[in-house]
């Protein structure tokens, strides 16, 4: 593993509704190229807050996020170049209804890379036969399963290559029998060098696939490092209890 | 081919002929029921071609009807979009002068979207077409058509807009989080995945829309356009005749009206088998 | 407005034998369009004017009471047509084509139709009416001289001849033909210098007459008779003193 840091937060802070309440009260995390980093939490802890403010569907309050070298909390920068390197992946999938699992995965490429129809579709169906599912190239979303649907909306961020997958709690929306399947992409992925942040409640994936783990609480990262240290020997009470309630 | 297929038949005088047979009745005032509805026919529909004055106003009707639901769906659209929620609350502040003044332009155009909305719709269209007609364009020879289309299209766009909001607020925030993600600008995802699932969902509205423009196209009778519904007053001022024409005009309108619902129909069940 | 008097009329169509036999004969209702001054245009939400005073002075011949129902001057004959006690007087000229619907009195004024133009336009003979854009009420007889004059896709129909004037102060249009009496009534109201009635005789005289339903030559007979005592009364000099600045117009 290699130490260049791809993401850097320095003293995140976001606020609702004119600071009434504080989702994020100073989080500061570097992200390593080709590291998988879980964070894990009790609901409310502000770590699905915090994954969203990495390419800013939500403007942080206060703070510095930099994304390969550039800070992208500067209103200058075009936040929709860095978003393009920023594969996200959600709780709900949001495929896009109105199009096939082919036209979900290349409209992004073709509008924003320029890619031609042909090459934008080559690697499409490549990374569908990935995650074997080449055969629903031509369907629609709603002809999917939860599992499928999951697994297309990876593979549509996974068509722009990008430079990290952010993952929204990406098994919480599914029934327990699809849980595996999603996950096991993950973990390929994962094994194919591909640096990612994984908001999750599935420990044994944390446990097993992330090299790092951060346990956030109120806002705050209480506790990181190794799945062996968090899990085995956590050093606070708040994730002794959180473990707890969790294994 | 239609057309041809009428004047041959007038020509053949079939209609003349029948036209004869009841004139002994008509003199005495005995018409029968059924030649009663053939006096009323013959003479709205049949002399002196009178069904190509329905069909000149049908033609003008659409071709209004047409231009005018193109500059409220344009319009319309641009007017939505200025009273979406996120577009109202947009905030420049400290993102440099131009774009904090950009953010100051867009919320002042929000502004008037609104109140232009509630104008339009607050008045009734007929006083918006001699307004338009007697005061925008007091003073300039414009073809009627073109005054017809702009009222018409103006009056559109307010009712367009109200039911392209909606549209665009039924469709799930996730859609719009999903497109940014990927790199879209608010613009691209708006015009790639937003208005296409809004426009699914406004198109029952959509469609009642239309047809109430078709059928308010007849208020443009005031301003001496003859559409459909001025061609059947005209023919009723020439025969005298007390409602026939007025039957002739609604059936056409319910002609279009009946094919448009069909064709909507068709492409809501088309956009429905496609998706959920 | 229209169609509600047509969905009535319609209705009358169909149930007019009992309503006829109904109908108390007390009160003569007249059908009128209001839009015409000086023959019959509104003042403090009563319709006045020539026709008015003449209706009134009918009714108060043959014992009844004259009653206004204002209506779309297009809509005027067939609402007499359908309706066996409604009569009309309207500035209604007696033309052929109305007689086979509707049984008219004698005239009682011959009206003439003028040619209002832009003063700049110097139009002085038919011929250089034909082609250009001509404004008219509906179904008026000013109406079928355009259509003679310039074709009936020059002609813009108006409900009521002020807008036609309106879109020839603006431009839309070339003319506007209209009634005499009328077109001078409006000039004058209007006062504006740029509109003016051109020297163009369209050569048609123009009697108006009170229309009467076709199955109803009493009532027909008893308005002729009373239309004739006033004319001997010298009532209808007075009605043109009264409403025209020249007197010419009225013809007796």
């Amino acid at each position: 593993m290699t130490t260049e840091t791809i993401i850097s937060v320095k003293g995140l802070e976001k606020h609702f509704n004119d600071g009434e309440l504080k989702a994020l009260r100073g989080v500061s995390a570097d992200i390593h190229r080709g590291e998988v980093v879980v964070v894990i939490g009790p609901s409310g802890s502000g770590k699905s807050t915090f994954l969203r403010c990495l390419n800013l569907l939500e403007t942080p309050t206060k703070g510095t996020i930099t994304f390969e070298g550039t800070d992208i909390t500067d209103p200058k920068v075009n936040i929709n170049i860095h978003r393009q390197k920023m594969g996200m992946v959600f709780q709900h999938f949001n495929l896009f209804p109105h199009m096939t699992v082919l036209k979900n995965m290349t409209l992004a490429p073709m509008k924003l890379l320029k890619k031609s129809k042909r090459e934008a579709e080559e690697k499409a169906m490549s990374l569908l036969k990935r995650v074997n599912l080449a055969d629903r190239a031509t369907a629609y979303p709603s002809q999917l399963s939860g599992g499928q649907k999951q697994r297309i909306a990876i593979v549509r961020a996974l068509c722009m290559e990008p430079q990290v997958m952010l993952f929204d709690e990406p098994t919480s929306a599914l029934d327990p029998e699809m849980v595996g399947e999603v996950l096991d992409v993950m973990k390929r992925l994962a094994e194919d060098g591909m640096t990612m942040v994984v908001v999750t409640h599935e420990m044994g994936f944390a446990r097993e696939v992330a090299d790092r783990v951060l346990f956030m609480d109120e806002g705050q990262i209480v506790e990181e490092g190794t799945p062996e240290e968090i899990f085995t020997h956590p050093t606070q009470q708040r994730t002794k209890d959180f473990l707890n309630k969790v294994l | 081919m239609l057309t041809g297929m009428i004047e041959t038949a007038a020509k053949a005088s079939i209609f003349e002929q029948w036209w004869e047979n009841i004139q002994p009745a008509m003199q005495t005032n005995t018409l029968n029921f059924w030649q009663t509805i053939y006096k009323e026919l013959y003479l709205n529909v049949i002399k002196d071609d009178r069904w190509l004055g329905y069909l000149r106003g049908l033609e003008k009707t659409l071709e209004v009807s047409l231009f005018a639901i193109i500059v409220g769906l344009l319009l319309g659209t641009i007017l939505a979009i200025l009273r979406l929620p996120q577009v109202q609350s947009i905030n420049g502040q400290g993102k440099g002068f131009w774009k904090g003044l950009g953010a100051a332009v867009v919320r002042c155009l929000s502004k008037i979207a609104g109140g232009y909305i509630n104008l339009i719709r607050g008045t009734p269209l007929l006083l918006q077409v001699l307004l338009i007609n007697f005061g925008v364009f007091g003073t300039v020879r414009i073809d009627k058509i073109i005054v017809g289309v702009i009222a018409c299209g103006l009056n559109s766009a307010a009712y367009v807009a109200e039911i392209v909001r909606g549209g665009i607020m039924s469709v799930e925030r996730g859609q719009t989080e999903a497109g940014r993600s990927l790199g879209f600008s608010g613009f691209s995802t708006m015009m790639y995945i937003i208005l296409p699932q809004a426009a699914k969902s406004a198109l029952p509205a959509m469609c009642n829309e239309f047809i109430s423009l078709i059928k308010e196209t007849s208020v443009l009778s005031y301003i001496a356009l003859t559409e459909l519904t001025k061609a059947g007053d005209y023919i009723r001022s020439r025969t005298f005749s007390a409602f026939t024409p007025y039957i002739v005009s609604g059936m056409l309108y319910l002609a279009v009206t009946l094919t448009l619902t069909t064709l909507i129909g068709k492409l809501e069940r088309r956009l429905r088998n496609s998706d959920h | 407005m229209k169609k509600m008097i047509a969905l009535f009329a319609a209705l009358m169509l169909l149930a007019s034998c009992a309503i006829a036999s109904a109908e108390t004969t007390g009160t003569l209702v007249w059908a009128t369009n209001p839009e015409y001054p000086p023959f019959e245009f509104i003042e403090n939400e009563k319709v006045v004017g020539y026709d008015a005073d003449l209706i009134d002075a009918i009714a108060a011949k043959i014992g009844m009471e004259a009653v206004p129902e204002s209506m779309a001057f297009d809509a005027i004959v067939s609402s007499v047509q359908t309706n066996p006690n409604m009569i009309a007087i309207s500035g209604i000229s007696i033309t052929d084509e109305r007689k086979l619907t509707v049984n008219f009195t004698d005239g009682y004024i011959d009206a003439g139709l003028v040619v209002i133009t832009k003063a700049d336009a110097a139009y002085s003979t038919v011929d250089d009416l034909k082609g250009k854009a001509i404004g008219v009420q509906l179904g008026t007889t000013s109406d079928f001289k355009a259509e003679e004059i310039t074709g009936a896709e020059n002609v813009a129909t108006y409900s009521s001849f002020i807008n036609a004037t309106l879109d020839l102060q603006g431009n839309k249009l070339d003319a506007v033909i209209v009634d005499g009496p009328v077109g001078q009534a409006i000039l004058a109201s209007l006062n504006d210098p740029t509109l003016v009635v051109a020297n163009i005789d369209l050569g048609a005289a123009d009697w108006y007459g009170i229309a009467v339903n076709k199955s109803n030559p009493e009532l027909l007979d008893k308005i002729n008779g009373a239309l004739k005592e006033l004319k001997e009364e010298g009532f209808l000099e007075e009605l043109a003193a009264k409403y025209f600045s020249s007197s010419e117009e009225a013809a007796q």
